[in-house]
């Protein structure tokens, strides 16, 4: 039994314990010297940014990483870097996850069991070297990189018997082979968005998920943000982000498409018309009009997916019309076709003449065209090694697997689509026993061959000298690299065939969450509501609700689809936009050998490839994948949620209630006041500020289970609309309103919900009891609660997941069960500016503050700021088409919008 | 005590509300008295109290496993935040209303039939609201700091938010809770000294003499208890209906559609008393047929209560309709859009068979038959009882399934743990008057020997 001390004893110890302290607290003899000025960022907690490059489908992507005590924990554009332009999309922004992803390979496997890198080496050096690399084939996805091309190169001469294969399942090759048809010469279509006046898309999705998304919709915001308003005609198949911010858009099966084609043609040049829908023929009298009368500022963008035909008629269209276009040599060099490489690979392999099979990087036994059966061609190696960050259906099938590094890990360098090279330097030591692309294939040509990309890529850029190299990692960019236009002359014209119309149609797209499969396992992209269908953690077919009537299906039953190599069975939606007789799927789903997240999720939509008729049929049963919004449609006064106007039109200001809630804050006058002002102008709802909040504000992710019972914790949600006016949609991103009079204040019992100075309307996390009466009387909806614990719940299965915590911000609690959470503005950046502040006069924060979804936005709708002087805020609130989301209840929302327009329609 | 001063303060009526056998104060104590402490329970009583017990137990453990795990385990989504536990919270509290004002303001306006139900209306007020009690703290997202809402001196100078209808339902549970039990309490004691005072055992004689706290009838005792009862009573009556205006406020004092009616707080109380006298006409029915009180607790008693249900129903039809009514007369679109949702909604079914149970169920009652028929009664108080379990449910659900944001209007589904916590609580009401139905006179004695003498004069 322990005697406690008296008070008297606790006196007495605590007066000895501080007269100890004292007499052992003293200066060393020697003199010391504190910290005064700290070389920038290392002081611990500090975030200091670094430029570096991430890779997406092979093309670098410039980002500033921000590194707190030497982990990164988010991906923030690069101004510099022509591909990022200081902004991010999803994928960029879901990257940070994939470095701290649990399901990661952590050390080289053999077939006999985890190995070591040493074993890996003496094995395949002993295969590969005697043979002078006979049999030998790496697959790789696109490489852009100068210096990995160049190790290949100098293997390749070592082993010369190896041949080296490069695939992208999402690739240029219909695009490249319309340029050699037309200019007998590969080249890349570059277009210049920002100096187009009118836009023609056949099918095409610039402002979608891919490599230049960002670039193109910097460029289209900019242009657009100009008078007269450009204009954006749209034919497509399926919905697109493009086709929804069009002015006119008209859903076309592939036929119509290419009867399109002729129609515009046959307006410029004269002759016979195809019969064409109305919609579809009047949106290209219009089309035809407004591109003729921009000549030199008009642009005819043929899609990614379209037959070569299509690429060549709009290589025609945009010489006749002098578009701003700028033709490159392919920054792929690479010159043979994708496809036509891996089924020449798939048929060495079948046929035994490549024996030995190295995959870096690359997945073909999920992608690769069924036809090839390069699953079964992959067993007939007598050595196959795969390469990867996480395990994937090509490595679970192959002798050796090896945890390749992440980009953030590891020395490289890139080409962006536009040329320009970037050198990525690593921002923290790889995690686990991982080589770089550059580092394998070193050790394949020297078994003993230390890991050291670094002395490759300053091997490769050794011209820049010290000061450039160094210029170039800071700058994250290699200046004087972006490949210069190539003279070009009139492409002739090409009329596409019309293809058949007997029965469906199957258009295959890249997912905006999962890409080609790349970020399946990616819990923040599966969580991630697809921009037009708002699904999560999945995919439905989509088809036109005639379409489905005749095959007797409703939204989310299941149907099958055959094709001539594979069959799929998932659900269907009934998508407004959708050309009727095509049936859309995304790719990345159904993975398979890839984890918790990725796998069981959708289906794969590549054992949909190949040639011949496309069977779609009931399958009985319903499945529906998760949405987190059912409602698009707009009817009768709701349509004033998201007002669209015309170009010089205002929006109607709501009356004014009375209130009596007091003034928030009280001094309104008080510098500084944060407000903030998103533009649905131009938001084409890419969804990198809802990834980029979740990164910085420790968002969780909470898995399907969860969604299933409509939870979700996204702080920032994008409301998707149907825009009737032009059968395309729009989007409102809707973070928090920061009301003045906020609804959720009052009726917070404990006073979580609190009012600053500053005009931001505060949760106080650990005062939150989680009555949840907030979100209940909050009319936009934009709380979150944690209804479990979810900040300490995994979605990675059995993977020990201490590892994502590294990528927590340190400046933002991490929630717990039953706390009510919400959009801050980012009041960490706020504070750090503001800790920043000048000690004299006003408090007044130092440099602009800007919050992490306004730092993501592509198109820079988002514009924060203070409202308490002069600057973009109060621009933004003087402009004709700013409005209040329901204003009319008097919240009084610091976070305003400015209204979409859409070109009247002035009829042809 | 002249009888001539106590016809004065009984309003002349033709009606009897006991029967012509009980002729003695006697007779009325071994009426009562008798089942509960010289037969022993039955074994019906036990399979009822096994029953009880279990369904008790399994909610204890959906309400560990909500306590453990959070929230979660509930239906309640991002948009429809508060589901069950808010329902259940108001529709125990609406039960427990009806106990004390049988009480009160049947006693202040000299209603003398109280007397052979009050004791069971009253003890059926506390076990409605320590059921009510459970479900605001269990609703919390983090229960082990519900004292926040209590102004306690915290260190760091926090207080309450005053402005949240949340802290006064705080105070008025916390006040209803408190208030009833000292009435029931002050109105026992009479009856516990004559438990003690009775033969039987000594152990148990010795029980309720602790209870009695040392009463003896005298002339002294007799004039505090009346006067401390009778103000209690006073202060009752506004208590019960603030209690039950307060539960309004936590859905009027907001800006939802659908909540923020000035029509709340007295549709509220309504509403309480509407279910509260259902749950009353249910066990005063079990009571009667159980304990054999028939010569005690009279078909005329069954009367009067079906009649203030039918008058509960015609008001609610009315609230229904005011609500419409001035969804349609304001004019504002949410309002509107919510009216029609009601009705054509998501809930569409649920709301329907609430309008029936809450306003069609009741108009039975226009029968006379009706009022004394023991089916008739039993069906319409449960229909009752469901009727209002749904308009509790449903003010949540179809508000905040449809409010401003259509791309955030969320569809409710509760789970398993909600049902098996409701149960548990229905489980554990009944358990205790199980209990209670043993431990305590189930009729006041005292009332009902002043009723006899009054009756027999």
């Amino acid at each position: 039994m322990s005697v406690s001390p008296d008070r008297r004893a606790i006196l007495r110890m605590i007066a000895a314990g501080a007269a100890a302290s004292v007499a052992a607290c003293s200066r060393p003899k020697q003199t010391i010297y504190p910290a005064v000025n700290l070389v920038d960022g290392t002081a611990p907690g500090a975030i200091s940014r670094y430029a570096t490059s991430i890779p997406l489908a092979g093309y670098g992507r410039g980002v500033t990483g921000l590194v707190v005590d030497d982990r990164p924990i988010k991906l923030e554009g690069l101004a510099a870097h022509p591909a990022s332009m200081g902004a991010t999309d999803l994928f960029t922004e879901v990257s940070i996850l994939d470095l701290y992803d649990p399901q990661r390979l952590r050390t080289p496997t053999s077939p006999a069991g985890p190995a070591s890198w040493g074993a890996f080496a003496k094995a395949a050096y002993e295969r590969i070297a005697p043979r002078r690399g006979d049999g030998l084939a790496i697959l790789t996805g696109r490489i852009t990189s100068p210096t990995l091309r160049a190790r290949i190169e100098a293997l390749g001469r070592r082993y010369p018997g190896m041949r080296h294969v490069r695939w992208e399942p999402v690739n240029d090759d219909a695009a490249l082979e319309a340029s050699r048809a037309a200019f007998g010469r590969a080249l890349t279509a570059r277009p210049r968005l920002q100096d187009a006046d009118v836009i023609l898309t056949l099918g095409a999705d610039p402002l979608g998920p891919g490599p230049d998304q960002v670039a193109h919709a910097r460029h289209w915001a900019a242009r657009r943000r100009q008078a007269p308003m450009p204009r954006l005609y749209a034919i497509e198949p399926s919905l697109t982000t493009t086709g929804a911010m069009a002015d006119r858009r008209v859903a076309a099966s592939p036929a119509d498409l290419a009867r399109a084609c002729h129609a515009l043609a046959a307006a410029w040049r004269g002759g016979d018309a195809q019969q064409l829908p109305a919609p579809l023929a009047k949106l290209v009298a219009q089309a035809a009009r407004d591109l003729a009368g921009a000549k030199g500022r008009a642009l005819v963008l043929a899609g990614e997916g379209q037959p070569a035909e299509v690429h060549a008629f709009a290589a025609w269209a945009n010489g006749r019309l002098a578009a701003p276009v700028d033709w490159i040599a392919p920054v792929d060099s690479d010159p043979r076709p994708h496809g036509q490489s891996l089924a020449a690979l798939s048929a060495e392999l079948h046929a035994g003449k490549v024996d030995t099979l190295i995959v870096i990087g690359a997945n073909p036994v999920y992608a690769a065209p069924p036809e090839l059966r390069f699953a079964e061609a992959m067993k007939r190696a007598v050595l196959s090694v795969v390469a990867t960050t996480i395990p994937n259906e090509t490595s679970v099938a192959a002798h050796w697997q090896l945890p390749l590094s992440h980009a953030l890990e590891s020395w490289g360098d890139y080409r962006a689509p536009d040329g320009i090279a970037s050198i990525a330097q690593p921002l923290i030591r790889p995690l686990h026993d991982s080589r770089s692309a550059i580092e394998l294939i070193d050790l394949l040509a020297d078994p003993a061959a230390d890991a050291d990309g670094y002395a490759r890529v300053r091997d490769t850029w050794q011209s820049l000298g010290p000061d450039g190299w160094r210029q170039a990692l800071i700058a994250g960019v290699v200046p004087s690299t972006v490949a210069a236009p190539v003279a070009v002359g009139q492409a002739p014209l090409v009329l596409p065939a019309i293809p058949s119309e007997t029965g469906l149609a199957l258009e295959t797209r890249v997912s905006p969450n999962v890409y080609d499969g790349s970020f399946a396992s990616n819990a923040w992209a599966q969580e991630c509501p697809e921009p037009l269908t708002k699904e999560v953690w999945g995919s439905s077919a989509r088809m036109h609700p005639r379409d489905m009537g005749r095959i007797g299906v409703l939204d989310g039953d299941l149907v099958r689809i055959a094709r001539a190599h594979g069959v799929v069975t998932l659900p269907v939606r009934s998508v407004r936009g959708q050309a009727e007789g095509v049936v859309t799927l995304y790719t990345g789903y159904g993975r398979n050998g890839s984890g918790a997240v990725a796998d069981g999720v959708g289906v794969n939509a590549w054992v949909l490839a190949g040639e011949g008729p496309t069977g779609v049929s009931k399958a009985g049963g319903n499945a529906p994948v998760l949405t987190t919004q059912h409602v698009f449609r707009l009817d009768a006064e709701l349509a004033k949620l998201y007002p669209v106007v015309k170009p010089g039109e205002k929006t109607t200001p709501a009356k004014s209630q009375p209130t009596l809630v007091p003034p928030n804050p009280p001094n309104k006058d008080a510098p500084p006041q944060w407000a903030m002002a998103i533009d649905t102008d131009v938001c084409i709802g890419c969804n990198a500020c809802v990834v980029s909040c979740q990164a910085e504000n420790n968002v969780p992710v909470i898995g399907p289970d969860e969604i299933a019972m409509g939870r979700d914790m996204h702080w920032l949600r994008v409301d998707r609309y149907e825009v009737a006016e032009t059968e395309g949609a729009g989007f409102q991103p809707v973070p928090c309103m920061q009301c003045e009079k906020a609804p959720c204040e009052p009726v917070c019992p404990v006073e979580a919900s609190v009012h600053t100075a500053e005009g931001l309307n505060a949760q106080v996390y650990n005062r939150c009891i989680g009555t949840r009466f907030c979100q209940a009387n909050c009319p936009y909806k934009v709380r979150r609660f944690n209804f479990l614990d979810y900040a300490g719940s995994s979605v990675w299965g059995d993977a020990d997941d201490a590892s994502i915590q590294a990528q927590r911000n340190p400046e933002v609690t991490v929630r717990s069960r039953g706390v009510m959470e919400k959009c801050t503005y980012c009041v960490q950046r706020i504070s750090a500016a503001e800790h920043d502040a000048d000690a004299d006069a006003e408090h007044r924060p130092v440099g602009a503050v800007v919050t992490a979804c306004q730092a993501a936005c592509p198109t820079q709708a988002i514009t924060f700021g203070r409202l308490d002087e002069p600057g973009p805020i109060r621009e933004a609130r003087a402009d004709p088409r700013h409005y209040a989301l329901l204003e009319e209840l008097g919240t009084r929302p610091r976070t305003t919008y400015l209204a979409r327009r859409v070109n009247p329609g002035d009829e042809a | 005590m002249s009888g001539e001063a106590q016809m004065a303060h009984v309003r002349p009526s033709g009606r009897r509300w006991t029967l012509p056998s009980v002729t003695s104060f006697a007779d009325v104590t071994e009426a009562v008295a008798a089942p509960m402490m010289d037969r022993p329970a039955g074994l019906r009583y036990w399979i009822a109290f096994a029953a009880m017990a279990a369904l008790t137990l399994a909610g204890a453990i959906g309400i560990w496993a909500s306590l453990t795990y959070g929230p979660g385990l509930w239906g309640n989504n991002s948009a429809v935040v508060w589901g069950f536990p808010i329902a259940n919270y108001v529709w125990w509290i609406g039960i427990g209303n009806a106990g004390t004002l049988i009480s009160s303001l049947l006693l202040l306006t000299r209603q003398k039939w109280r007397a052979s139900i009050n004791r069971a209306a009253e003890a059926m007020t506390l076990f409605a609201v320590s059921m009510a009690g459970i479900f605001p703290i269990l609703h919390l997202g983090r229960q082990g700091y519900f004292y926040w809402l209590f102004p306690y001196p915290a260190t760091m100078g926090i207080w309450p938010q005053w402005r949240s209808a949340l802290v006064w339902d705080f105070w008025s549970i916390l006040s209803y809770l408190l208030f009833s039990c000292l009435f029931f309490y002050v109105g026992l004691i009479p009856d516990l000294a004559t438990l003690r005072d009775r033969r039987g055992s000594v152990a148990w004689r010795r029980f309720y003499g602790v209870l009695a706290m040392g009463w003896q009838g005298t002339p002294l005792q007799w004039r505090a208890q009346k006067r401390l009862h009778t103000i209690m009573a006073v202060i009752a009556v506004p208590l019960v209906c603030s209690v039950h205006s307060i539960v309004g406020l936590d859905f009027a004092a907001s800006l939802m559609p659908g909540w923020t009616e000035s029509i709340f707080p007295p549709y509220f109380v309504v509403g309480a008393f509407f279910s509260g006298f259902a749950v009353v006409v249910l066990i005063t029915l079990v009571l009667r047929w159980s304990m054999k009180l028939e010569r005690l607790i009279v078909p005329a008693h069954f009367d009067v209560m079906a009649k203030v249900i039918l008058a509960s129903a015609i008001v609610m039809g009315a609230s229904y309709g005011a609500e419409w009514f001035s969804a349609w007369w304001g004019g504002g679109p949410a309002d509107i859009r919510l009216v029609a949702y009601e009705f054509t909604g998501d809930y569409w079914w649920l709301y329907w068979l609430m309008l029936l149970c809450n306003v069609a169920a009741a108009q039975l009652f226009w029968l006379p038959s009706m009022r004394t028929n023991v089916w008739a009664l039993t069906v319409v108080s449960i229909a009752v009882l469901v009727g209002m379990w749904l308009e509790r449910i449903l003010i949540i659900l179809n508000t905040l399934s449809t409010g401003y944001e259509p791309s955030f209007w969320r569809t409710y589904a509760p789970t398993i743990v909600d049902f098996v916590i409701l149960i548990g609580t229905l489980g554990a009401f009944v358990l205790l008057y199980l209990i209670f139905a043993r431990l305590i006179p189930p009729v006041s004695m005292h009332e009902m020997r002043e009723l006899v003498s009054e009756e027999r004069e």
